[in-house]
């Protein structure tokens, strides 16, 4: 029960490219188990590692719960307006979110895995990226590249991927966001690279930064 | 709204069956606790299963509603109470599910939810808390609210103008639409029942007094002296009568609605205007709504319009039925790699095998 938010963008809805079609029958099923005993069920009760609240759904005998956007007491989900429960229900609902990263695969460097400069990048920049930072490779610049697919939580590796590179550059369709998280999350003197042009970016234009930075 | 056939019995259920332990936070005094009672006495009466019940509210005083009901609740989104029960019902419609909401969530942020239900006609049985005023927020105007009405937020008086929550379920093609007043237990009982009974969305305006912000808003209409003068209670086939001495009706001149006298000669019971809750088009339900704009005329509560018409959920699982037996092949690998789909082997390059 942790609302997951999609990032797309223009870019990806008006391209077209090649696409690999999962074989069916090797997603993994999605197992969703019920509470359904009444002498057990806690509507706010948290699964020790995960934090996610137990699922009762409607028609289940003896179960009869609220659900809402009023703060509830730990455990019993009662209506609670006691300042020290409000505390501790935020940061399990932070830490709840925090800990999806258990289930984020190790992050992929695309170069070597430390060095000058680390381009961290997401979405629909990923083509540009790569062929500028291919370029600038091939030409023996000590650059690599990592393209997040999780935002929220980042992956738990990265911070140790940032601290291996002297320079991180973040090119990003945009005016800075993901920069600033990093910068926040890191303190790492991050280098934003903005474009909110309605375009795409250009391999050159990044290419141009790499060898500005680094070149 | 009548359940569906459940294999199992109902048990007998007393009002306090559905009563949650929850503390009530509403103001003391508020017309809520009143509809949360007469929700709760009802129920019993309605043939369900508790555990099938589903209360679903936006935000608001009476969306906290739910928390109150010893049944399943949902306490959700402003405005998408009726987006949130349309899901619950087209997953899972064996269930009976109620939608909370009132002026200023049901018809301001949600006015657009609340027509999509009535004229999709999902099976649920909608209670609009009707009070003329926000009330959580602390006493600004609401979109029912009257025009010039001083309120917080309008100190030199309301210049919108406000909706009839009864003509927009009408504009909607809502198949039930009834009005009832807080204080008027029986009636509200009635209505409750009516509403519940009903197969399709029931549309249901609460008038709900506010007693911190606006108090009184329907003192003509629930104090006994004048309450009989004010009110026209609808009955569906008798003619329409009202007054402390049943001395006044209603006749139709042309399109226009009159209030006449019985007791000066000229008119007689025979003369006034019939009331038909099955009437089609809507057009006898939408002169009833007409009345609080006309000066004179009493307040009509009751049921306006209670219609038959296909149910939302019932055909969508009927058009998912019927396409699927018509389906002969229903692989989905099949379909996904059906259109222009490459096999992309090592080390080779990509080769069209269909196009």
């Amino acid at each position: 029960m942790t609302p997951v938010m999609l990032l797309s963008d223009g870019y990806i809805g008006n391209g077209a490219e090649p696409w690999r079609i999962p074989d069916l029958d090797e997603l993994p099923p999605i197992e969703v188990k019920f509470a359904d005993d009444p002498e057990t069920f806690a509507p706010y009760a948290r699964d020790p590692e995960t934090l996610a609240r137990p699922w009762a759904v409607p028609g289940t005998p003896g179960l009869e719960h609220r659900v809402g956007g009023l703060e509830k007491e730990d455990v019993t989900g009662n209506i609670s307006y006691d300042p020290v429960n409000h505390e501790k229900m935020v940061e399990y609902r932070r830490r709840k979110v925090e800990g999806i990263a258990r289930e984020i695969p190790p992050t992929q460097v695309f170069g070597e895995p430390e060095g000058e400069l680390l381009v961290i990048g997401w979405g629909s920049t990923y083509g540009a990226i790569r062929t500028a930072v291919e370029d600038c490779q091939a030409d023996g610049l000590s650059v690599s590249w990592v393209h997040l697919r999780w935002l929220n939580p980042f992956p738990s590796d990265l911070g140790e991927i940032i601290r291996r590179f002297r320079k991180v550059l973040i090119p990003e369709l945009n005016s800075g966001q993901l920069a600033t998280f990093i910068r926040a999350k890191y303190l790492v003197d991050a280098i934003p690279f903005s474009k909110v042009q309605g375009l795409p970016f250009w391999t050159h234009e990044i290419e141009g930064k790499i060898r500005e930075l680094i070149g | 709204m009548a359940q569906q056939a459940t294999p199992k019995a109902v048990p007998t259920y007393t009002r306090e069956d559905f009563q949650s332990d929850q503390l009530v936070r509403w103001c003391p005094g508020c017309g809520d606790y009143a509809i949360l009672a007469q929700v709760q006495r009802t129920l019993p009466e309605m043939g369900v299963r508790r555990e099938n019940v589903v209360f679903v509210s936006g935000i608001g005083c009476s969306s906290r509603f739910p928390y109150y009901m010893n049944t399943y609740g949902f306490h959700g989104i402003h405005g998408r109470a009726p987006a949130i029960a349309t899901g619950l019902k087209l997953a899972r419609p064996e269930l009976d599910v109620w939608v909370i909401t009132g002026d200023g969530d049901g018809l301001s942020i949600g006015t657009n939810h609340t027509l999509q239900i009535c004229r999709r006609n999902v099976n649920v049985t909608l209670l609009l808390f009707n009070n003329q005023i926000y009330g959580l927020t602390k006493g600004q105007y609401s979109p029912t609210s009257p025009h010039g009405q001083r309120t917080y937020s309008s100190p030199y008086g309301n210049l919108d103008w406000p909706f009839n929550p009864i003509r927009v379920a009408l504009g909607a093609n809502a198949a039930f639409i009834a009005r009832t007043i807080d204080r008027d237990q029986k009636h509200l009982a009635e209505v409750l029942l009516r509403a519940h009974e009903h197969r399709g969305t029931s549309f249901v305006e609460i008038y709900q007094n506010c007693i911190v912000f606006n108090d009184g808003a329907f003192e003509d209409l629930v104090d006994k002296a004048t309450r009989d003068d004010h009110v026209l209670y609808l009955e569906h086939g008798k003619p329409m009568v009202f007054g402390k001495n049943r001395d006044k009706g209603i006749r139709l001149d042309g399109l226009q609605p009159q209030v006449v006298s019985l007791s000066d000669g000229r008119w007689s019971v025979s003369d006034l205007l019939v009331h038909d809750e099955k009437e089609p088009s809507g057009a006898l339900a939408e002169i009833l709504a007409s009345f609080q704009e006309r000066p004179g005329f009493p307040r009509p509560v009751g049921v306006f319009r209670d219609i038959e018409r296909p149910i939302y959920e019932e055909e969508i699982h009927r058009l998912v039925e019927q396409a699927s037996a018509s389906t002969t092949d229903q692989d989905l690998m099949e379909l996904l790699e059906g259109g222009e789909t490459w096999i992309v082997k090592e080390e080779e390059e990509p080769a069209p095998v269909q196009a």
